[in-house]
């Protein structure tokens, strides 16, 4: 190969090597962009139900509406705090469980043990 | 104190900051009964004693911000604590600790009970139980910065579960274990059932019941704001705590009893009962969960199956 052509193969494959490295560039950019724009629309209550969802606690389902315990006529009394976004459950979830039989009356006479407040 | 009226064994000691009573249907089971009762507690309280610098949940308290193992006794009674926050959508918190040391109960309440004149700090809201970074499958956790955990709610009840389930194990008949009036019963049941009297305060419905009924199995609780007050400033003060706010509830209820299937359901749907306030009644009817509640006023309802007063059997 004369030395001409030796040197045009050589610049060609600079060239080459540089559009190589610009795509790649280009493409590591793109991909971050992405992730960040991702990650700054996502709505705050999600992260919450992910860090739930990581702890393996929340059996929450996307698009639940939370309920506030005591429904909407508590809702004027309670602290604006009460109204924070939280981990939601389901309510076919789990729940209490109520006891085998119900508690019945024992009519007077002594007892085994007392309940009360300690 | 009266004498249980078909025990065949019973014995009261002082444990984790309150009363326990041990009750046997054999009285040569007790003994037995009473190792394993007094085995769990101790353990208990080594484990979940926000009190004790030496307790295992004090030296997670201190590696907070940094994963740490815990012992299988610590991780349950974490994971029942989440689950009390989760079907209670947050009424019981266990992350209500700093909120609880800010009203005053930061020791034994033998020594809060006196008061302090100094008044509370601004109230602030539980952070959440959503922030402890549970492992799942794993006993690891990562208790973030600055929260700071009480499992008082729901490690005596379960405590009480423990205890009653080792101690029938062990004795070999019917066990009924309280503390301080959170009680779980297991094996078999005397013939009539277990005779429990329900007031405003354990100890005080020993020669003072408000109604007395029987349970054949699971647990039973009663949350009271009468119990466990103390005065902060100006104010009176208690132990149980809003989580949404950080301050202790503004009593609806004075006393909340719930029978359930163990002591910690029991317990947490008490607990969850007096923070609710005014929607409790239909919030237990709507879990199917036997209940008793007292206003403030001391008027009486009774809700899914608990029997209703004046009636004798």
């Amino acid at each position: 190969m004369s030395r001409a052509a030796a040197s045009r193969f050589t610049l060609r494959d600079r060239g080459l090597r540089r559009v190589r490295v610009v795509t790649i560039w280009s493409a590591i950019g793109s991909a971050g962009l992405t992730v960040a724009g991702a990650i700054a629309l996502a709505p705050s209550t999600a992260s919450k139900a992910s860090i739930a969802h990581t702890t393996g606690t929340s059996t929450t389902g996307p698009g639940v509406t939370r309920k506030v315990p005591g429904g909407a006529a508590d809702r004027s009394r309670q602290p604006t705090s009460a109204l924070t976004p939280r981990p939601r459950h389901s309510t076919s979830g789990p729940q209490l469980q109520p006891p085998a039989a119900p508690p019945a009356n024992a009519g007077n006479g002594g007892q085994h043990a007392t309940s009360g407040g300690s | 104190m009266t004498t249980a009226t078909q025990a065949a064994g019973r014995l009261d000691f002082h444990a984790l900051g309150t009363t326990a009573v041990v009750v046997t249907t054999d009285g040569g089971g007790l003994d037995r009964a009473e190792k394993a009762v007094r085995r769990t507690l101790r353990e208990i309280d080594q484990t979940c004693s926000r009190f004790r610098a030496d307790s295992e949940i004090s030296r997670l308290h201190e590696r907070a911000g940094r994963l740490t193992t815990m012992s299988p006794l610590l991780a349950e009674a974490v994971d029942v604590a989440i689950r009390a926050a989760e079907l209670t959508d947050g009424l019981v918190d266990p992350t209500v600790g700093a909120a609880v040391r800010a009203l005053g109960y930061d020791r034994d309440f033998a020594e809060v009970r006196y008061g302090d004149p100094a008044p509370c700090g601004p109230a602030t809201a539980a952070p959440g139980w959503w922030r402890l970074r549970r492992e799942p499958g794993s006993r690891r956790v990562v208790l973030p910065r600055g929260v700071v955990l009480d499992l008082g709610a729901t490690a005596k009840a379960l405590a009480a579960d423990l205890a009653a389930r080792a101690a029938a194990d062990e004795a070999g008949c019917g066990v009924l274990v309280s503390l301080g009036g959170d009680l779980a019963v297991a094996g078999d049941p005397p013939a009539r059932g277990w005779r429990i009297a329900i007031g405003d305060d354990h100890v005080l419905a020993e020669t003072d019941p408000a109604t007395t009924i029987t349970v054949a199995s699971g647990g039973l609780a009663t949350s009271s704001t009468t119990r466990r007050r103390w005065r902060r400033g100006d104010r009176f003060v208690h132990h149980l705590v809003d989580p949404r706010t950080g301050d202790a509830v503004v009593p609806v209820w004075r006393t909340v009893s719930v029978a359930a299937a163990t002591c910690v359901d029991a317990n947490t749907a008490s607990t969850a009962a007096i923070v609710l306030g005014a929607s409790a009644p239909g919030w237990l009817r709507e879990r199917n969960l036997p209940a008793r509640l007292v206003d403030v006023a001391g008027r009486v309802s009774t809700v899914a199956g608990w029997p209703a007063e004046g009636f004798t059997a």
